[in-house]
């Protein structure tokens, strides 16, 4: 079933899996995983759910909402759903939306997605030699190309601008609130709790516009009347490009929500594009897709397999092995996802003594961020797991007052709170090292609340406006020639929060 | 009185004969405007203490910069601006020298070390963690240091606990360099591994030798994706070199007899087949099996 953004697909496909006998919806985030359970529960289905970090075990339900990765294969169901199913050309998770499509044990299987992604289904299926009907929906409310460009201070309530890096979301932010504006932000290094309690500030009016990055293309109910791009180019982790007809179309669609508005108005910042482009863009045909190859990855039980086969109890020689030879680039069928960090924790698990195979093969899954010092981290928790010792989940830090907090402290509240979703989701895994749950939930709900209370702060933060963006001239006009990813380079002697005698603080014991 | 003279230049004359203690020339400039801003009108003095605090002032930030040189030659990155601050706003006595400034950052870290935690232990841990969080990693010598003042903070460095500290921190540094020692070892066992069985693959030619079949059936098998290629080449001329593991074609003899007679499977079990081109065991494994399970799963009608 694919459509664009709010063309009803989930609607259809949850009133299909509410009338089964046993169902499950297989979302690409936590937080959807939970809507779509709220969306079952609603329909008066109980409904279980399961994510990387969480499980809800609703007696004798008969469904589950889930995300992707966490698809169960080994228990029949009637109807299935899979959304978002464009992230199969993701290439760090579409290797879960393959196995998850090609092996849900489903009698009748959904498939929701933008219509880029048709070619790659219609593949799946052949490889699988199962039918496929397709049925294709129209946008709700029409979506359109604003006559002309926007500046900055023309934006109005309703409106979310779209950045392409957290460094430039909070100049954008700070930009605004100079302007008078009252803002709201989501970016993906936030927490999903944290960016739905900013899209509610956005959606209840408490907050008139919306600054996000490309992360508010999926998952968040949005009440946004125009989409005003601040840049038409973005950094994707190896260039700097032009973004391409889906993107804007994807991000752009979220303007116009059914129901709320008339139609959804598309439009660019002044000095980072055209009208004519974004019409251009959102008039283009889907893109054709010239790598049909679906992405795939080892599971466990493939990694046991091939590790017997060549007589091994290496994680790291059984990787090296699939990518050198069972799986090839050339292969016709199937392609290998990127699984760079994966091996790179499994070769740096190699000198912890006492884990299984299969227990390594956990870790390197683990969700860490590897410019956090993610592996080393990692390594540590494994030789303590590995030797019989207790992990003490990660601690808050220092959480100073709100109203003091710069950048700075916002971002190492979200690597803290990152480093305790890696605590938490090997604690559903290894129970017996990773114990202190309770703790480590607080530890999560204080740095949520703490970063909410930061972006709440409306006022304009003297910090912020110190310190120039790459391409922004303070004061002056934006532009948008040399964007590069955000990293934070200074040393500990610089900018460190002031010392406050009021420093709200809460740590707890723990590697990190 | 000299007339050319201004009311701050006459105080300050004065305080300097009063207290003994000179401004530098570079001092002497922010120094008299202080003294201009502080001097009581019609008054030609200011009080020696009132005089020792406004050259405090003014030599504050030289205290800094010399705190800042002193700290960044030790490495001790664990000390902010804000500590270094903090000091120099603790110190009033002019005559302060880098002794003194340094027994006041002491004090003032040790206050803020203290408060970051309930045991020692908890703050080097954080200290630690805050450094690593600015992308800074300290060397055992500088955690030995750091468990030295974190010790020193909590009064405990008499009590042995220091010295556990520090053998703890180094069995943690051990731990991790035995841990990597170790990782290199294997990794360089599994790549030697890997580079003796790629050394045993043998080429098409081979293939009928040990297969006992003719080149036909082979090529014929290879289209099949039954017979595994372990390695294609690209060749100049624009064909494909393949490569086959040995220990794996032995394997298959067993089934020749079967594929000599039997059919050519389905357009999915083929494609199965190629996911796993040089391991038999793939094919036991994930597309397959998965494919295998959900349409075994679907055919039994009568669950629906």
């Amino acid at each position: 079933m694919t459509g664009p953004t709010n063309s009803g697909k989930s609607y259809t496909a949850l009133n299909a899996l509410a009338n089964a006998e046993s169902g499950l919806a297989l979302a690409p985030l936590r937080l959807l995983a939970h809507e779509f359970r709220e969306s079952l529960l609603s329909r008066g289905v109980p409904a279980s759910l399961a994510t990387g970090e969480e499980r809800i075990d609703f007696p004798g339900a008969r469904h589950l909402a889930a995300t992707v990765e966490m698809c169960p294969f080994h228990n029949p169901v009637d109807v299935a759903l899979i959304d978002e199913a464009q992230m199969l050309m993701d290439p760090d998770r579409g290797a879960a939306w393959t196995a998850a499509i090609m092996g849900v044990p489903a009698r009748h299987l959904y498939i929701l997605g933008a219509p880029d992604c048709i070619p790659l289904i219609r593949r799946i299926a052949e490889l699988c030699d199962d039918p496929l009907d397709e049925i294709t929906l129209e946008r709700k409310s029409p979506l359109r190309a604003a006559s002309a460009p926007v500046r900055l201070r023309d934006l109005e309530a309703g409106d979310a601008l779209i950045a392409f890096s957290r460094r430039e979301v909070l100049d954008l932010r700070a930009e605004l609130l100079t302007l008078g504006k009252r803002v709201a932000v989501v970016y993906g290094a936030l927490s999903p709790e944290v960016r739905r309690a900013e899209a509610a500030r956005f959606n209840n009016g408490e907050a008139e516009i919306l600054v996000a990055t490309d992360a508010i293309g999926m998952g968040l109910n949005l009440s946004i009347k125009r989409v005003v791009f601040s840049a038409l180019r973005k950094y994707d982790g190896k260039q700097t490009r032009d973004l391409t007809a889906q993107e804007i179309k994807q991000i752009g669609g979220r303007a116009g929500r059914y129901g709320h508005h008339e139609n959804g108005i598309v439009a660019v910042l002044g000095e980072a594009g055209t009208p004519a482009h974004i019409r251009k863009m959102l008039a283009a045909p889907p893109e054709p897709i010239t790598e049909l190859r679906p992405l795939v990855q080892p599971d466990s039980d493939i990694v046991r397999a091939v590790a017997e086969e060549i007589e091994t109890d290496s994680l790291y020689g059984v990787l090296v092995r699939i990518k050198r030879a069972v799986l090839r680039a050339d292969d016709p069928n199937y392609r290998l996802a990127d699984m760079d960090q994966a091996f790179e924790i499994a070769s740096a698990l190699e000198g912890v003594e006492g884990l299984g195979l299969t227990q390594r093969w956990v870790y390197a899954m683990c969700p860490i961020d590897e410019r956090d010092n993610g592996i080393s981290r990692l390594v540590g928790w494994a030789s303590d797991h590995a030797a019989g010792r207790r992990v003490p989940p990660p601690g808050t830090g220092r959480l100073v007052q709100p109203s003091q907090a710069g950048r700075e402290e916002l971002e190492r509240a979200e690597k803290r709170h990152k480093r305790l979703v890696a605590w938490r989701w090997l604690s559903l895994r290894f129970a017996d090292a990773y114990t202190d749950r309770q703790t480590a939930e607080e530890n999560t709900t204080a740095l949520n609340d703490w970063i909410e209370a930061v972006l709440r702060q409306q006022s304009r933060e003297r910090k912020h406006q110190k310190r120039a963006a790459p391409g922004q001239r303070p004061g002056g006009k934006r532009t948008f020639s040399k964007r590069q990813p955000e990293r934070d380079s200074r040393s500990p002697h610089e900018g460190r929060a002031p010392k406050d005698p009021k420093t709200m603080r809460k740590r707890r014991p723990g590697r990190g | 009185m000299d007339s050319a003279r201004s009311p701050a230049d006459h105080a300050l004359a004065l305080a300097i004969e009063d207290t003994g203690l000179s401004p530098t020339p570079k001092e002497e400039p922010r120094l008299l405007k202080l003294i201009a801003r502080n001097l009581v009108p019609g008054a030609e003095r200011i009080l020696p203490s009132e005089y020792e605090r406004l050259l405090c002032d003014v030599r504050r930030k030289d205290w800094a910069a010399q705190l800042m040189n002193a700290t960044r030659r030790a490495g001790e990155l664990w000390i902010s601006k804000a500590d270094i601050l903090d000091a120099v706003g603790r110190v009033h006595d002019p005559r302060a020298g880098l002794d003194l400034l340094r027994n006041t950052l002491n004090d003032t870290l040790a206050g803020r070390l203290r408060e970051m935690g309930h045991t020692p232990r908890d703050v080097l841990e954080a200290v630690q963690a805050d450094l690593s969080d600015a992308g800074t990693f300290l060397s055992g010598g500088q955690i030995d240091r750091l468990a030295q003042i974190v010790a020193s903070a909590f009064g405990v460095e008499d009590t042995g606990f220091e010295a556990e500290l520090i053998a703890s921190e180094k069995a943690r540094r051990e731990e991790e360099e035995r841990i990597e020692a170790r990782a290199e070892a294997r990794r360089k066992r599994e790549n030697e591994r890997l580079k003796a069985w790629e050394e045993s693959l043998v080429g098409f030619d081979q293939v009928p030798a040990i297969l006992h079949c003719t080149p036909r059936e082979a090529l014929r098998w290879i289209a099949e994706n039954r017979l595994p290629v372990t390695r294609r080449t690209p060749q100049p001329d624009g064909t494909e070199k393949f490569e086959f593991d040995p220990e794996i074609l032995k394997r298959l003899r067993a089934q020749l007899a079967e594929w000599r007679g039997g059919a050519r499977g389905t357009p999915a079990s083929r494609a199965a087949r190629s996911v796993m081109p040089s391991l038999h065991a793939w094919q036991l494994l994930i597309v397959m099996w998965r494919i295998f399970a959900r349409r075994a799963h679907s055919s039994d009608a009568s669950r629906w």
